[in-house]
């Protein structure tokens, strides 16, 4: 045993160690190496004493050494294949498969206009109301003006429950229930449900939705409601959009008017949506009719007030190009997850 | 409404072309709908208001237009020449009821030659949809059309002594009308009867009887004012609406009855008829025109533009009102007789404001002088909700308020004019959603989780707020790569309300399974608030209705957050798995433990649920894993074994313990 055995010994485990390709091999090689009772190197340790004392020394330093450089070297491999290792997963990656994506959810359009709206208004320092669907006729009709036999009722014909008891064919009677809780200054809006007896096709359901304002004060005048239906068209539609009012009639205002915006998807120029006039029809408003204000008790002389009114629905058509407004009700997915907000 | 661009121009001396009238009309408020070309002359579709009546003529609308151009409106002759018998010895006119009928006038034409029309006058009612028939009752309807009043022919000889009585019908009487129905008269309907029965409904339709025929020689031309509500309301009764009850319904010029009567007198004596003298013309006392005061700063106030006395005398004149000045402060006003609509200043403020032109009207934003206030708490926790659910993958549908009902349609409120099947009001939104659960899947699209948020109205209760859900499909919307599709699952469903309920912080949630189904009732607060059942849709397709009452829930929540120290010292963790009965509940295994550990016992959860085979018969296998911790120190390894410990207990008085 000299020298020359121990550099052969370390000749043949770098040619061993290069051949392992995996960690089993690696702890066979460690063991065949380093294994106290079988290992290559344990093996040089036990012959020691024979060796010649003259190089004895020397011999057993450099089994020491070649010890700790198989270690190392075996440590050092098993690292570099675990790196390959990990390397051959990642490399499996396919980042284009798709990913697993949570269900997803949609708001109805209308209650995704309800809220823009209602926001809009909120903005503006209105509070919110509302109330039952179920209403008299007192609140529904009466108070709003609209006596028993009144022609105007032919726009608004009703589903009734008792002789008294309907449901409420616009939002005016929750105008009322606060105007009757509250006293003036107010500024509100009453969205909800509101239901007409008319015949179902791609203009008109049975059902719908609306939402109304009103705004009572000292001093509140028409240039006020003008300015206020401008700011909401503006937020809405588009700072572009211009405004045009029409005198109209609706018993519980006067002067009573009908709102149009300039056409915002041919920007007045003519299309299928504006029958070629430019203008879009989308609000009824005026100044509020002071039998309203005998009803519920204010001074006709002290306040005055504007209130507006619009179809959600409507709305909602326009915005988004729909054709049939019964799609609305129909609740059909492919239609509802159109409607990402 | 239908009118000829030509008709307006001739009749106000029109400067404009016919778009641009069109436009007109609409600015003052008589919304011009369509305009069609018709030979060379143009037709208006118009949308007139039931408040102006006035306007469902020629000459209503040729008045608006001349006062919007300051042209004259030019007059039509309107004065035929008398010969012959005096009316009085032809025929005679009582009124019965004057409160309903409180002006009747009459005029005889003799000599009448019943025939075609002249080619003008076809052209003319033909325009304006009207079919012509003959040249007496072309004429009648021409002189509707042109001064807004309707006017009747009756053939006097066909009248029984020769007479015209103007009361109720009576009891069992019957008619057969112009368009051939036999109608069965109630007391209510205002009829025109002749000496024995009746021979026309009034201000609605003429009676087959007396009807205008070939061979009439001698008519009776009735031009009256009817009780407008009267006449609504036996139209809406008999279910026959005409132009003239169109007209009488909303409202006619007092005036008007013995104009129109004589205009038609005028054309027909032209076509050769003979006009009898005189005319009978009874008349209970009508009000005197409206004289209104207004003040011009209430103009100002109103309006927000400032319009001085002049002006609004001005614009006011033109509209055909007799105004007075008061200097510069106010003005008096009378009402022509044809503006029905007209009788306070706000009414004079709204002329002034049409004339004005209402796009002249400045725009502003009003003081903010009323405090907002928050958003109400019960919409606030609808929002929440949504916002809640569309994050849970839940999508909102909206379905109607009214519903087909099932065959026993007990604790619904059913509508008393329903115009389709759905003739009862929902009591729960099941049915809807049920509903829109079936056109998706009858559309192929089976999976899908909805909610609605809506009001329900179950008899003998209150209109109340609820939520309905309806689960479809399973937890994942699609197969993937990763995983099959799921099936829709109970405890999915239970998941979501537990969740949304952890939200807003209902109070003391529980879940009781309904006796003898897979259902289950939900409670908070100890109070009743809604259920989760399973269904089967179109009897093919598994599903989850739930349905939550909003007002009861809303009573039953806390304060949102109620801020508790984080616990800093660290927690224990010990499992205990058990055998139980199958008809052990969970939750009293819960409760059972909860007692045990008291406050040191942080929580409690189900890890494994097994059944099967392995088990003695009728029995369950449960793991619960229970951490355990302090919020004011750091438990030593003994206390948590001693607390397990006696979890460990109170487990065993349920079901034997496996260790
Ligand atoms: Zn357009």
């Amino acid at each position: 045993m000299d020298l020359t055995d121990i550099e052969a010994l370390e000749a043949r485990f770098n040619g061993e160690l290069q051949a392992c390709a995996d960690d089993r091999a690696l702890t066979a090689l460690h063991d065949a190496y380093l294994s106290r009772k079988r290992g290559h190197i344990g093996e040089i340790m036990r012959q020691l004493p024979q060796v010649d004392p003259s190089v004895r020394g020397a011999v057993g330093q450099r089994a020491n050494a070649l010890k700790r450089r198989v270690e190392e070297a075996i440590e050092k491999r098993r690292a570099e294949l675990a790196e390959a290792a990990q390397q051959a997963i990642v490399d499996l990656v396919d980042v284009t498969l798709p990913g697993i994506r949570p269900r997803r959810g949609f708001i109805h359009p209308i209650s995704q206009t309800r809220r823009e709206i209602c926001r809009i208004f909120m903005q503006m320092g209105y509070s919110i109301e509302d109330g039952p669907e179920l209403d008299t006729e007192y609140y529904n009709f009466e108070a709003a003006n609209i006596p028993r036999d009144h022609p105007a009722r032919d726009a608004q014909d009703s589903f009734y429950v008792t002789d008294d008891l309907l449901l409420r064919t616009h939002t005016t009677p929750v105008q009322i229930h606060a105007m009757e809780r509250r006293k003036p200054p107010l500024r509100i809006i009453a969205p909800g449900r509101v239901f007409r007896r008319d015949a179902t096709d791609a203009t008109h359901t049975p059902m719908f939705f609306q939402v109304e304002g009103l705004v009572v004060g000292k001093g509140i005048s028409f240039a006020h409601l003008r300015g206020t239906l401008q700011t909401f068209a503006h937020m809405m539609f588009g700072p572009d959009v211009k405004l045009r009012l029409r005198p109209s009639y609706f018993p519980f205002v006067e002067p009573g008017a009908e709102v149009d915006i300039s056409c915002f998807l041919c920007k007045g120029n003519g299309c299928r949506v504006c029958k070629d006039s430019g203008w879009i029809e989308i609000l009824g408003a005026g100044m509020v009719h002071p039998a309203l204000f005998d009803r519920v008790g204010y001074d006709r002389k002290e306040v005055t007030g504007f209130a507006f009114g619009m179809g959600i629905d409507r709305i909602t058509l326009l915005k988004h190009g729909i054709e049939d407004t019964r799609l609305f009700f129909e609740n059909d997915y492919r239609f509802l997850s159109q409607f990402r907000s | 409404m239908k009118i000829s661009y030509l008709w307006l121009r001739d009749l106000a001396k029109l400067p404009a072309g016919p778009l641009e009238t069109a436009k007109a009309l609409t600015s003052m408020g008589h919304a011009v709908d369509t305009v069609s070309k018709l030979w060379e002359d143009h037709i208006f579709d118009l949308d007139i208001t039931s408040n102006r009546p006035d306007c469902l003529s020629a000459i209503g609308l040729a008045r608006e237009l001349a006062a919007y151009y300051g042209t004259n409106l030019h007059t039509r002759p309107a004065s035929p020449v008398e010969e012959g018998q005096r009316i009085e010895n032809l025929t005679t006119v009582v009124v019965d009821a004057p409160d309903l009928c409180p002006r009747y006038c009459a005029r005889v034409l003799t000599s009448v030659k019943i025939g075609e029309s002249p080619a003008w006058l076809k052209s003319r009612v033909d325009a304006h949809g009207f079919r012509s028939i003959n040249n007496v009752v072309d004429v009648t309807n021409f002189v509707m059309l042109e001064m807004g009043h309707p006017v009747h022919a009756f053939d006097l000889d066909r009248l029984g002594g020769h007479m015209i009585r103007v009361r109720k019908a009576k009891a069992g009487e019957r008619l057969r009308t112009l368009d051939a129905v036999d109608r069965l008269l109630d007391p209510e309907v205002l009829v025109i009867a002749d000496q024995k029965e009746p021979v026309a409904l009034a201000g609605i339709m003429g009676g087959e009887l007396s009807e205008i025929s070939a061979g009439t020689t001698r008519i009776l031309l009735e031009s009256a004012l009817f009780d407008p509500m009267n006449v609504r309301r036996s139209s809406k009764r008999l279910g026959l609406r005409t132009e003239a009850s169109a007209r009488f319904e909303k409202g006619c010029d007092p005036e008007a009855p013995p104009r129109a009567a004589d205009r038609v007198c005028h054309l027909l004596q032209e076509m050769g008829c003979v006009v009898a003298r005189g005319y009978l013309d009874v008349k209970s006392a009508t009000r005197p025109p409206a004289v209104i005061d207004l003040k011009v700063a209430d103009v100002h106030a109103l309006l927000g533009v400032e319009i001085g006395a002049e002006e609004c005398a001005r614009f006011l004149d033109l509209l055909g009102f007799t105004v007075k000045l008061n200097g510069a402060e106010s003005l008096q006003a009378r009402v022509p007789t044809h503006r029905v609509d007209v009788s306070s200043p706000v009414d004079l403020i709204e002329e002034i404001a049409r004339f004005h032109g209402y796009d002249r009207i400045p725009a502003a934003l009003p003081p903010l002088d009323s405090e907002p206030e928050p958003l109400p708490a019960h919409l606030a926790l609808e929002e929440d909700i949504r916002d809640f659910l569309v994050g849970a993958g839940l999508t909102e549908v909206i379905t109607y308020s009214f519903v087909q009902p099932p065959a026993d349609p007990a604790g619904m409120v059913p509508l008393r004019n329903a115009i389709s099947e759905r003739t009862h009001l929902r009591s729960s939104l099941a049915a809807g959603m049920r509903e829109a659960a079936l056109h998706n899947i009858n559309n192929g699209h089976e999976d899908f989780r909805f909610f609605e948020l809506g009001h329900v109205f179950p008899a003998g209760q209150r209109e109340s707020a609820a939520l309905g859900i309806l689960v479809s499909g399973g937890a994942t919307a699609e197969p993937t790569w990763r995983a099959p599709a799921d099936r829709p699952d109970f405890f999915e469903v239970k998941g979501i309300i537990e969740e949304l309920f952890e939200r807003v912080a209902a109070k003391w949630v529980a879940f009781r399974r309904r006796d003898g189904t897979a259902a289950a009732e939900i409670s908070a607060g100890g109070a009743a608030v809604g259920w989760i059942e399973p269904l089967t849709i179109d009897g093919r397709h598994p599903a989850y209705l739930a349905e939550i009452n909003l007002d009861a829930l809303a009573l039953r929540i806390g304060r949102r957050v109620d801020y508790a120290p984080v616990v800093r010292y660290p927690a224990s963790w010990r499992d205990v798995s058990f055998l139980v009965d199958e008809s052990t509940e969970y939750a009293s295994v819960v409760k059972a433990v909860a007692d045990a550990g008291g406050r040191e016992l942080g929580s409690i959860t189900l890890i494994d649920l097994y059944r099967g085979d392995k088990l003695p018969g009728g029995k369950k296998s449960m793991t619960l894993r229970l951490r355990y911790q302090s919020a004011t120190r750091t438990l030593t390894s003994a206390e948590v074994d001693e607390l397990h410990a006696r979890c460990v207990e109170a487990v065993a008085t349920l079901g034997s313990v496996r260790r």
